[in-house]
C-alpha cells in the first residue's frame, strides 16, 4: 500500500511571507493554500471556477485558485483575503463591508473582497455598472448584491479621499 | 364552549361544518369528537391532521393545549418552513 | 472593549422610543468574516483526520443487486468502507424511513446521485479513487421524472406501499400520489355565476436549488466510548443530533453537535445527508472523518425546491371584487413524500378575501432528490399562478393592479384560505407602501413593462432557548441555539441591549453547541429573531429582576423600591446613587454570586408575513433576454430589529426569486441524468444581472412578540415569480405561464405573437 504520487516543492510569496510547501501534481492551489498553509479564507464553492469563492490575487491578477494547479504558484506573489488588512488596520473594503452589512452568511465574502480590491486597485472611481461587471464572477446567494455593490462604491470613495 | 370547525373532508365524518364542545384541553376535545363521530379520528390520522389551529395559532403537538370558552379550533396538518 | 454611541435609529419606527432596536450596529461576527478567519465546517482539520467520499447512483431508479467493496478496501490509504448494509434497517414507511433511505440507499436507488456507499481514506484523492473502485451491480427499473408521467395510470411506482392519503375510500392500488389535500369554502359555482369575468390558466414551474455557496460539510469524530462529536454546516444542530441518532439508532446523548459558521441554507440545510455516514466511517476507522460535498453532489443529491403544475381559475365582478377562485395544484416531492402541495394549497389565495373557494392539491413522488424547504416553501409557485391571473383580471377590467388587490385585501378577523382567522397582518400596508412609493409613482420609461405582485408566508414559532450570563466586568454573553445564517446574532444582541440597557458592543452573542444551551429548533420558518429573540428577552427580564434584587440587598431595602432604568438599578426614594450592571457584577460575590438567566419556550404567535413588489423590465425582442431595470420590495417585518439585515433578507429573497423566474431550473435528460449540476449551467443571478433592490420596511408590529417582530426571512422570495411574469406581460403583451422566463422561451412567445 505504497503511495506513488510525486510531490513537488513550491516556493512563493503569500501575503508578504516567503513560504514553501510540498504538493501533489494535479492538486489545486486552493487546496494547497487551505491544507498546506492553513489559509482557509478562500473557499471552495464549486471547484469549477464558476462561483469566485476561492478568488485570490496572483501576480496582480484576479484568479480562481481552484483552477490553478498548486505547482504553478512557484515563484509567484499571492494575496488572499487574509492579506488584505495591514498591521491591525482593516482595508477600506473590509470596513465598508462591515458597516454596509454587505455580508450575511459570509462564505462568499473573502472572494468578493479580493475581487473588489483588484477592481479598486485598477479603478478607484468605478461606476455602479463597472462594479457589477467586475464582481460578476463572484456568486452571492444571500444579499442580492445590493449592499455589496454599495459597499464597494463606498470603499472607492474612502480610498480616493485618503489618497487626495 | 370552544367551537371546532371542520374542513370539507372532515365534514364527511361529522355532517356539520362546526360544533361547540365543552372541553378544557385539546385532548378532551379529541376524546369528545371521537365519541360523537367514531370515524373522524381515523380520518385525521389518515390525512396526517395531527396539529390544530387555536384562534389562528398553528400548534404542531397540541394534545395538552388548554382551550377557553371562546377558542376557535381547526384540525390541520403540521407546517414546515425554510 | 470600547463602548460606542448608539447610531441613529433608522428603522421606520424611528420614533419608537427604542434605544437599540432599529439601529444598525456592526455585527459581532463580522470581523472574522471579512478577515477570512470565520470557521466553516470545511475549514476544520483534526489530528489524524480522514477524508470521506460518497459513492452515488448513476441511475434514476434501480434495484441494488450487490455491492463489492473488496477492491476499494485494499487500496492505499483506505481505512473504512460502508454501504447501506452497515446501517440499521429502516421501518417500512414514514418520515424516519425517508430520512434513513435518503442518507443511504437500501434495496433501491431512487434518483441519480442517491448515496449507496462511502469510503474514508487518508487523503481526498485516495478516498475518491477507492470510491470509484466500489462495484455496484444494479437492476435498472423504469423511472419517472415529471408530474404528468408520475401521475399517469401506468406509471412505474416508486414505493409499492404508497396509497394516496386524503382520498376516501383509500385506494387499493399503490401510486406515486402521496397525498391529496382539499380546502373548500362556500360554493365556487355560485362564485363563478356571480362573476362578470372569469380567467383560467395553467402554469408550470421547474425545480430549483437553494444554491447556498457553501456545500454541505461535516467533521465527525466518534470515540471508542461511543461519544460522538459532529462539527457541521446546518440550520439546526439539535436537528442534526436527533436525525443522526435516528439514522444510526444511537442515543442522542452520545452525540454532541457543534455548529460551524453556516455558508447559506435558505431551508436546504434543515435536514441531514452526510453526518451519519461520516459517523459510521469514523466508528469503523477509529479516526475523525471529514466529508465535504462537491457542487455536483449538492445539485444531484440535496435540495431541491419542487417544480409544479397549477391550474387556476378566478372570477371577478366588473367592480374588481373577486368572487371565487378554484385551483388544482400538483407539486413534485422528489423520491419521498413531502408536504409541498399541502403548503401550496394553504397559501395559494392568501392575499384575497374569498367567500367561495375550492383548492385541491396533489403531492407526487418521482425519481428526483427529495424536496427540502426553500424559503417560503411552495408559496412562490402558488403566487405565480394566482398573481398572474389576478393581473390579467386587472388588465381586462382596466383597473390599477394595486387598487384591485386593495379592494379584495383581507384583514384581521377575515378567514384564511385554510380556515382560521387572520391575526393582525400588514398586507394592506404593504400594498399602500408600494402604491405610494417613488418607484410606482414614477412614469414607466418607454419600452419597458411594469409588474406588481403580492406574496404570503406563515412564519412559525417553535422551541427556542437562550442563556444570558453577566460577566464580572459588566459585559454580557448571550448564548442561543439558533445557527446564524443572515445576521441573527447581532439581532439577539440588540434585543438584549434594549432589555438590559447595555451597549450592544458590550454584549457577545454566541451560538452554543448542543451541550451548552437548551434545546432549540432549526433556524427555519423565519423564526430565529422572533422565537429565539423571545427567549433572549425573557432571560434578560429575569436577569433584570435579579439585578434589582442585588441592588436591594446592597441598599438593604425592599426590592419593590428598586427600578431598572437605562441599564442601572435606581433607588425609588432616591437615597442611593444608581448601580450599573458593572457595579453590581463587580460585587456579585457579596450579593449572592454570579448572575445568569436561562429561558426556554415554545414561541407562540408567529406573525404572518406579506410582501408586495414592483418591477420594471425591458425585453430584448431579438434575443428574448429580460433586463430588470428597477425593483422595489415592501415587506411587513413587524418591527425591524436591525434594519440592514432585514433589508438584506428582503433583497436576498428577491434576487433568488428573480433567478427562479428568469433562469434557474433543474434539467434532466430522458435517462434521468441531471444535465446542469454546476453554477455554469444552473445560472443563479450575478451582480450584473440585477439592479439595486429598493426596500420599504413596513412595520405592523406583531402583538405576540415583545418588540413586535414577525420574522422576515422567507416571504421576499414569493412575489418575484409573478412580478417578473406580469412585467413581461406588460412589456410584450405575452402572458407566459411557464417558468423560467429564459431567453429561448420568451423569444418563442414573442415570435408566436407576431
Amino acid at each position: 500500500m505504497s503511495r506513488t504520487h510525486v510531490r513537488t516543492h513550491v516556493t512563493c510569496e503569500v501575503n508578504g511571507d516567503a513560504v514553501d510547501f510540498l504538493t501533489e501534481d494535479g492538486e489545486s492551489l486552493l487546496n494547497a493554500l487551505r491544507d498546506e498553509l492553513g489559509l482557509t479564507g478562500a473557499k471552495e464553492g464549486c471547484g469549477t471556477g464558476d462561483c469566485g469563492a476561492c478568488s485570490i490575487i496572483m501576480d496582480g491578477r484576479l484568479q480562481c485558485s481552484c483552477l490553478i494547479f498548486a505547482p504553478e504558484a512557484n515563484g509567484t506573489q499571492i494575496t488572499t483575503c487574509e492579506g488584505l488588512a495591514t498591521a491591525g488596520e482593516l482595508h477600506p473594503l473590509q470596513q465598508c463591508f462591515l458597516e454596509g452589512a454587505a455580508l450575511q452568511c459570509g462564505v462568499c465574502t473573502p472572494g468578493f473582497l479580493v475581487a473588489a480590491k483588484v477592481l479598486l486597485d485598477e479603478n478607484p472611481d468605478p461606476t455602479e455598472t463597472e462594479v457589477r461587471y467586475a464582481l460578476a464572477g463572484n456568486l452571492c446567494r444571500c444579499t442580492g448584491y445590493d449592499k455589496i455593490v454599495r459597499s464597494v462604491l463606498d470603499a472607492g470613495v474612502q480610498i480616493r479621499t485618503s489618497a487626495a | 364552549m370552544a367551537v371546532i370547525h371542520f374542513s370539507t373532508d372532515q365534514r364527511k365524518h361529522t355532517g356539520v361544518t362546526h360544533i361547540a364542545i365543552e372541553a378544557a384541553t385539546v385532548r378532551a376535545l379529541v376524546r369528545a369528537l371521537t365519541q360523537r363521530y367514531p370515524t373522524l379520528n381515523a380520518h385525521l390520522v389518515e390525512t396526517s391532521a395531527t396539529a390544530v389551529a387555536i384562534d389562528g395559532e398553528l400548534i404542531p403537538d397540541p394534545m395538552l393545549e388548554e382551550l377557553t370558552e371562546t377558542s376557535e379550533v381547526h384540525l390541520v396538518r403540521p407546517l414546515a418552513g425554510g | 472593549m470600547s463602548t460606542t454611541e448608539a447610531p441613529p435609529n433608522t428603522g421606520t419606527n424611528g420614533n419608537s422610543g427604542y434605544r437599540w432596536v432599529g439601529t444598525r450596529p456592526v455585527r459581532h461576527d463580522g470581523l472574522d468574516k471579512v478577515a477570512g478567519k470565520a470557521r466553516y465546517a470545511a475549514d476544520l482539520v483534526l489530528p489524524g483526520m480522514l477524508h470521506g467520499h460518497i459513492v452515488r447512483s448513476p441511475h434514476p431508479h434501480a434495484r441494488i443487486i450487490s455491492i463489492d467493496t473488496s477492491a476499494a478496501e485494499a487500496m492505499p490509504g483506505v481505512r473504512a468502507v460502508v454501504t447501506g448494509a452497515d446501517f440499521r434497517e429502516p421501518p417500512p414507511k414514514g418520515a424516519d424511513r425517508n430520512l434513513m433511505c435518503t442518507v443511504i440507499a437500501r434495496d433501491k436507488v431512487l434518483y441519480t446521485g442517491h448515496a449507496v456507499a462511502a469510503v474514508a481514506a487518508s487523503t481526498r484523492r485516495e478516498a475518491k479513487a477507492a470510491a470509484e473502485a466500489i462495484d455496484v451491480t444494479y437492476e435498472l427499473l423504469p423511472h419517472v421524472l415529471n408530474i404528468a408521467n408520475a401521475m399517469a395510470d401506468d406509471a412505474p411506482v416508486l414505493h409499492d406501499n404508497m396509497f394516496t392519503r386524503g382520498v376516501e375510500p383509500r385506494p387499493t392500488e399503490p401510486s406515486n400520489v402521496a397525498a391529496r389535500t382539499v380546502y373548500e369554502r362556500g360554493d365556487v359555482e355560485q362564485g363563478f355565476a356571480e362573476a362578470d369575468i372569469v380567467i383560467e390558466r395553467e402554469f408550470s414551474t421547474q425545480a430549483v436549488h437553494q444554491g447556498y455557496i457553501e456545500p454541505h460539510a461535516c467533521v465527525v469524530d466518534c470515540g471508542q466510548d461511543g461519544k460522538t462529536m459532529i462539527w457541521c454546516s446546518s440550520q439546526g444542530h439539535f436537528k442534526v443530533r436527533s436525525a443522526t441518532a435516528t439514522v444510526l439508532g444511537w442515543d442522542t446523548s452520545q452525540i454532541k453537535v457543534i455548529p460551524a459558521e453556516i455558508g447559506g441554507g435558505f431551508g436546504g440545510k434543515t435536514t441531514i445527508y452526510i453526518e451519519p455516514v461520516a459517523a459510521l466511517l469514523s466508528t469503523k476507522a477509529g479516526r475523525p472523518v471529514k466529508i465535504v460535498m462537491s457542487r455536483e453532489d449538492v445539485f444531484r443529491a440535496t435540495g431541491p425546491a419542487p417544480g409544479s403544475i397549477i391550474k387556476m381559475k378566478v372570477g371577478a365582478r366588473s367592480d374588481g371584487t373577486i368572487t371565487t377562485a378554484k385551483a388544482w395544484l400538483a407539486y413534485e416531492n422528489g423520491a419521498f413524500q413531502g408536504i409541498a402541495a399541502m403548503l401550496g394549497c394553504m397559501c395559494v389565495v392568501s392575499s384575497y378575501t374569498l367567500d367561495h373557494l375550492y383548492v385541491e392539491g396533489f403531492d407526487v413522488v418521482m425519481n428526483r432528490p427529495v424536496n427540502v424547504a426553500y424559503r417560503a416553501p411552495s408559496a412562490p409557485a402558488a403566487a405565480f399562478a394566482t398573481e398572474s391571473v389576478v393581473d390579467e383580471i386587472a388588465r381586462q377590467l382596466g383597473m390599477d393592479p394595486i387598487d384591485l388587490r386593495l379592494h379584495n385585501c383581507p384583514s384581521q378577523g377575515d378567514p384564511t384560505p385554510y380556515g382560521p382567522k387572520w391575526p393582525v397582518i400588514g398586507l394592506r400596508d404593504c400594498l399602500e407602501a408600494i402604491r405610494d412609493s417613488d418607484h410606482y409613482q414614477s412614469a414607466l420609461p418607454s419600452g419597458q413593462g411594469r409588474g406588481v405582485a403580492t406574496g404570503f408566508w406563515f412564519n412559525i414559532g417553535e422551541a427556542s432557548s437562550a442563556t444570558v450570563n453577566l460577566n464580572e466586568n459588566g459585559t454580557a454573553t448571550v448564548i442561543t441555539g439558533s445557527p446564524d445564517i443572515g445576521g441573527s446574532r447581532v439581532s439577539m444582541a440588540i434585543m438584549a441591549a434594549e432589555e438590559l440597557g447595555l451597549d450592544v458592543h458590550l454584549i457577545q452573542p454566541v451560538v452554543g453547541d448542543t451541550e451548552v444551551v437548551g434545546f432549540t429548533d432549526v433556524t427555519e420558518g423565519s423564526r430565529a429573531t422572533f422565537a429565539t429573540g423571545m427567549a433572549v428577552v425573557e432571560a434578560c427580564r429575569d436577569l433584570k429582576r435579579q439585578l434589582c434584587g442585588r441592588a436591594a440587598k446592597t441598599w438593604d431595602c425592599d426590592i419593590e423600591q428598586v427600578d431598572w432604568v437605562d441599564g442601572a438599578a435606581v433607588h425609588g426614594p432616591g437615597e442611593h446613587d444608581p448601580l450599573t450592571i458593572a457595579a453590581i457584577t463587580a460585587g456579585a460575590k457579596r450579593t449572592g454570586g454570579p448572575l445568569g438567566a436561562t429561558a426556554s419556550l415554545n414561541a407562540r404567535g408567529a406573525g404572518p408575513a406579506f410582501s408586495v413588489q414592483v418591477a420594471d423590465v425591458s425585453v430584448d425582442n431579438e434575443t428574448g433576454c429580460i433586463s430588470v431595470e428597477r425593483y422595489t420590495t415592501a415587506q411587513d417585518a413587524g418591527t425591524a430589529i436591525h434594519p440592514s439585515y432585514v433589508e438584506g433578507q428582503m433583497q436576498g429573497g428577491v434576487a433568488q426569486g428573480i433567478g427562479w423566474a428568469l433562469n434557474e431550473e433543474y434539467i434532466y435528460t430522458d435517462d434521468g441524468t441531471l444535465e446542469n449540476p454546476g453554477f455554469l449551467d444552473y445560472r443563479i443571478p450575478v451582480a450584473s444581472d440585477l439592479p439595486m433592490i429598493e426596500t420599504i420596511i413596513v412595520e405592523v408590529p406583531n402583538p405576540s412578540h415583545p418588540y413586535g417582530v414577525r420574522g422576515v426571512g422567507e416571504v421576499g422570495i414569493v412575489p418575484p415569480l409573478p412580478t417578473m411574469a406580469n412585467a413581461v406581460a406588460d412589456a410584450t403583451g405575452c402572458r407566459i405561464t411557464d417558468l423560467p422566463l429564459s431567453p429561448p422561451r420568451v423569444l418563442r412567445e414573442i415570435s408566436a405573437q407576431g
